[in-house]
């Protein structure tokens, strides 16, 4: 079988391009074969830092021969314009087919006949424009060239069934070859291959693994011995695991120790230093307590066995780790709250002032709130509040900045606040978009909430407001967050409630709270439908939010689930049938009476307004409780379907006597209006 | 390797004399205050104009925020860098980086040399670029980068910088944890000079200096001064003058700054008005270039 073999050499290229590239470069070769009508039967994409590669398999040797038809002029034309066609056809008269179109003619039809053009040279051309035109998060210059890659290009090497391909990068002068390279410091030598399996074979003979799942498994292979003998184990980490694969043409897996001495700091310090800024596997014992060791993914085999290398690495760590120490034992030396006195002068945003003046609005939105909120001790909530952005000044969280919250948690703990305190200081950033977990603690659910919801109509009141393309500001993340904190925990409490106990801390003027309170609330709308999205029908969320909405976010999912299973069940569609010729025979009227005169009505329409009146009053007392049972609600309403039927079937609305039919419309009008009082179906 | 020749000083011999061999002209550091070595006139103003340039020097660095009044074994407040352009970027930039270590005493084939991404960026200049910071065993010991833009200029050709970081450096070379303990003259026993003899008094000193003593009225008057004259400097054509000026203002934020009176609103102005001088000054010399090469 045929098989096209591609490989382009460069400078390091950054992990996280690697991936999106090889899709990339499969897609666009993919789209250009498919125009050029070549089939294949096998596309594989691999790379490494150093390599970004593909290998196609069963394509044709030649292009299959096309024919074109080309229409000429009709065969009673002037004898040049007939000539001119055969000539610029490369056809001869007797070759014409002669055929009538829509009753014209006949005209001229010659058959061009287009030789298929060799592969080789197709790939060569479509190597050339993916090559020119390929798109990288970031691409560089380098040297004098007009020519962009993510680091700069060295190499093709392009097979095409053990012929090279013929190919020119002309402002690169890069020549495709039938050569690479092996593993900069184990093998570099120049290699030339023959096909996929010989350069594969040869590569990692040269110390390369193309395959970065391969470089992944081998990895995850040779963790294991290396965790076992201490008794270790490993978190699953899937991004450190793709990053470090991807770091790496040769992994070797090497094992590091940690001075116990630092085994006292808290975890998220020692892991932060591994994992994030060193990139190494933090490991645990094996009742989950943070071990002593660690694993390093490097890229050399060594004579010595890697001693040096985990020499090497372990005394950055433990540079790292001495800072740290410093930085906790310093930190620890003053109470958590007087590292609040930088915050005076430490801007939270221009216009809203200081983050020493963010704490005393959230004192006060705390205050305010705890007649909404589920019950907190108020005395916690004061405490975790003033002790909840004191981190930030500490040396610490200036060295670790991801560990903004999770540090101050510790110090509070250190100084004995109680653990609903610390907590609350741990997770005031959380739920921090749609995977991070989400607060389960009343201090914490109440702490997170006051602080986004602080920040949420600070920003829209001074105008900094979200547009489609920009949210410089993550104001999205915040009212999710601020969602799914409510929705989570089952907070019945109405966002208006909660905007307005925020805004009152703010100092802006009476008509800028009142638009901000609209805005913000319309924000938060929005972001809620698009949350919701993925669980309801975007017609039942229109329908059960539009005026319907009392602004609670708990209380709105509970009526969604309601009203989906009712509307998905047998019941449902008959009734909303029902409901829409209601709602129908009210359109057509202009004027409406609303009163209705009992005395006037018939059997049929004394049935209907008695269960009218019966289920109204169930709706409303169920309505008025703080958990309201909208199964009961709708079952309610459902009980009207039948007197509705009936009178529908009994009734005519279009009475002669005026009098009758005001009073028949008003008996509808009613109905429509405690339906409205769960959804709108007729948006349905 | 002798162990004479893993010292301080003898690093910096061995890192001139390699790139010597190459064609880089051997310069001595800049005599005014700088944060970082790329802030030599020799990179800064040489990277924006279309002619060849191979330089190579040592550069002492002084970050005021970083001093730690010689008490962490890891972080100074001034520090050496070695500075190498080349302009244009040459093909063999990495391995010629590679040869460069193994010219002072680092072993490619026991150690875990690696390249790993690092967009650089400098708000006050203006500039950025791509490339790495390189990685032994896990410690960055330099930094490797081909700028795209110099003083908000698009560089081209595009000349590639390789900064190392000498005391990181040295820690590798010589196995050590605290730069405080470096041999810096090779020595041994009773004449041998370390990092610390010469330079721990300095940080003591000067981090008291950066942290506690500065008088802040009178680095505020100083950097609105050496703006003033800059730009004075600027409308007389006068780049070389006028980005003097340009690196004392830029200074002289770093002390306020360490001195913690910027807030962080402030901070970005002060910075965008050194970027303006920087601009300012990397223009005045690209087109000065362009006639003197006309």
């Amino acid at each position: 079988m045929s098989e096209f073999l591609l490989e382009i050499f460069s400078e390091e290229i950054p992990a996280a391009f690697q991936t999106l590239a090889q899709a990339q470069l499969a897609n666009t070769l993919t789209l250009k074969l498919k125009k050029e009508e070549l089939p294949f039967e096998s596309i594989k994409t691999f790379g490494t830092p150093r390599r970004l590669g593909i290998v196609i398999t069963g394509l044709p040797s030649v292009q299959e021969d096309r024919f074109e038809e080309k229409k000429g002029p009709q065969i009673t034309a002037p004898a040049a314009a007939i000539e001119g066609f055969l000539k610029s056809t490369n056809t001869k008269r007797s070759d014409c087919e002669e055929r009538c179109v829509d009753g014209k003619g006949p005209f001229l039809f010659a058959t061009l006949h287009k030789k298929g053009t060799p592969t080789k040279e197709i790939l060569g051309a479509a190597l050339k424009e993916t090559i020119g035109s390929f798109q990288w998060p970031k691409s560089m210059r380098w040297k004098s060239n007009d020519f962009s890659w993510a680091r700069p290009l060295h190499g093709v090497l392009a097979l095409f069934d053990d012929q090279i391909i013929p190919l020119h990068i002309d402002v690169l002068d890069i020549t495709a070859s039938a050569h690479t390279f092996g593993h900069r410091f184990l093998s570099p030598h120049m290699i030339t291959v023959k096909n996929y399996a010989d350069y594969k074979v040869q590569l990692a003979r040269h110390y390369v693994q193309i395959d970065p799942l391969e470089r992944q498994a081998s990895i995850q292979e040779q963790s294991t011995p290396l965790l076992k003998e201490k008794e270790l184990q490993l978190a699953t980490d899937a991004s450190l695991l793709q990053e470090t694969a991807n770091l790496v043409e040769w992994p070797v897996v090497l094992r590091g120790s940690i001075d116990k001495k630092f085994m006292d700091l808290p975890e998220e310090i020692l892991i932060t230093s591994m994992r994030v800024h060193q990139r190494y596997f933090a490991t645990r014992d094996k009742n989950g307590k943070l071990a002593p060791y660690f694993l390093i993914v490097s890229n050399m085999e060594t004579a010595d066995q890697g001693t040096h290398i985990i020499d090497g690495n372990e005394r950055v760590l433990r540079a790292r780790l001495s800072d740290a120490y410093f930085f906790w034992k310093q930190d620890m030396k003053r109470p958590l709250i007087e590292w609040n006195k930088p915050l005076e002068n430490r801007i939270f945003q221009e216009k809203l002032g200081t983050i020493a003046q963010k704490i005393e609005r959230l004192q006060k939105t705390s205050k305010r709130l705890q007649k909404f909120l589920p019950s907190v001790s108020a005395k916690d909530a004061e405490q975790a509040i003033s002790l909840m952005k004191a981190d930030l000044s500490t040396s610490m969280v200036g060295e670790f900045p991801e560990l903004q919250g999770i540090m101050g948690g510790h110090y509070a703990k250190a100084q004995g606040a109680n653990g609903d305190i610390v907590l609350s200081i741990q997770e005031q950033y959380a739920p921090e978009g749609p995977y991070d977990t989400c607060p389960k603690e009343p201090l914490s659910v109440h702490v997170a909430l006051t602080d986004k919801l602080d920040t949420l109509v600070g920003f829209f009141g001074i105008g900094l407001i979200p547009t489609s393309s920009k949210d410089p500001y993550a104001l999205r993340r915040t009212a999710l967050g601020i969602i799914r904190l409510l929705h989570e925990n089952e907070w019945t409490v109405s966002v208006d409630d909660l905007i307005e106990a925020a805004l009152d801390a703010h100092s802006f003027e009476k008509d800028q709270k009142e638009k901000t309170a609209l805005l913000v609330k319309d924000f938060i709308q929005d972001r809620l439908t698009v949350y919701l999205k993925p669980l309801y029908s975007t017609s039942l969320l229109n329908a059960a939010t539009d005026k319907a909405w009392d602004g609670s976010i708990t209380k709105l999912n509970s009526k969604l689930a309601s009203l989906k299973s009712f509307f998905e069940s047998p019941e449902g569609p008959d009734f909303i049938n029902v409901y829409k010729r209601a709602a129908n025979a009210l359109k057509q009227e202009k004027t409406l009476k609303k009163d209705l005169n009992a005395a006037l009505l018939t059997s049929e329409e004394q049935n209907l307004f008695t269960a009218l009146k019966t289920a109204e009053a169930t709706l409303r007392s169920l309505l008025s409780e703080e958990r309201p049972d909208y199964t009961q609600m709708i079952k309610a309403l459902a009980s009207l379907k039948e007197p509705l039927e009936l009178f529908f079937e009994n009734v005519r609305i279009q009475d002669p006597n005026e009098n009758l039919k005001a009073n028949r419309l008003s008996l509808l009008s009613q109905i429509k209006d405690s339906c409205l009082l769960l959804c709108d179906m007729g948006k349905l | 390797m002798e162990e004479s020749q893993r010292s301080f000083q003898n690093i910096i011999f061995n890192l001139q004399s390699f790139w010597a061999k190459q064609g880089c002209a051997i310069l001595q550091p800049y005599d005014v205050e700088m944060g970082a070595g790329t802030f030599h006139p020799a990179t800064t103003l040489r990277s924006v104009d279309p002619h060849p340039w191979r330089a190579a020097y040592v550069q002492p660095c002084r970050r005021p925020t970083d001093g730690r009044y010689g008490e962490n074994p890891n972080r100074l407040g001034s520090y050496y860098q070695f500075q190498v352009i080349i302009k244009p970027s040459v093909d063999n930039a990495q391995e010629l980086y590679l040869e460069s270590l193994k010219a002072i005493g680092v072993d490619t084939l026991i150690n875990d040399i690696r390249f790993v991404e690092d967009d650089w960026e400098s708000p006050t200049l203006g500039a950025a670029g791509l490339g790495w910071e390189v990685w032994c065993n896990g410690a960055e010991v330099s930094q490797f980068t081909y700028f795209q833009q110099m003083g908000g200029i698009s560089c081209d050709p595009i000349s590639l910088e390789l900064t190392y970081g000498l005391e990181r450096l040295a820690l590798v070379i010589q196995k050590k944890e605290s730069f405080f303990d470096l041999n810096w003259n090779g020595m041994t026993g009773k004449d041998k000079i370390t990092y610390k003899d010469v330079f721990l008094e300095n940080e003591k000193q000067m981090s008291r200096y950066c942290f506690e003593e500065a008088n802040t009225d009178v680095l505020f008057r100083q950097f609105k001064e050496a703006e003033t004259e800059s730009h004075h400097l600027l409308s007389k054509k006068l780049p070389l003058p006028a980005y003097d000026q340009c690196l004392k203002a830029s200074h002289f934020f770093n002390l306020l700054d360490a001195r913690g009176v910027i807030s962080v609103t402030e901070r970005a102005s002060y910075i965008g008005r050194v970027r303006e001088l920087s601009k300012g000054c990397c223009q005045a010399w690209a087109s000065s270039q362009k006639t003197v090469g006309a």
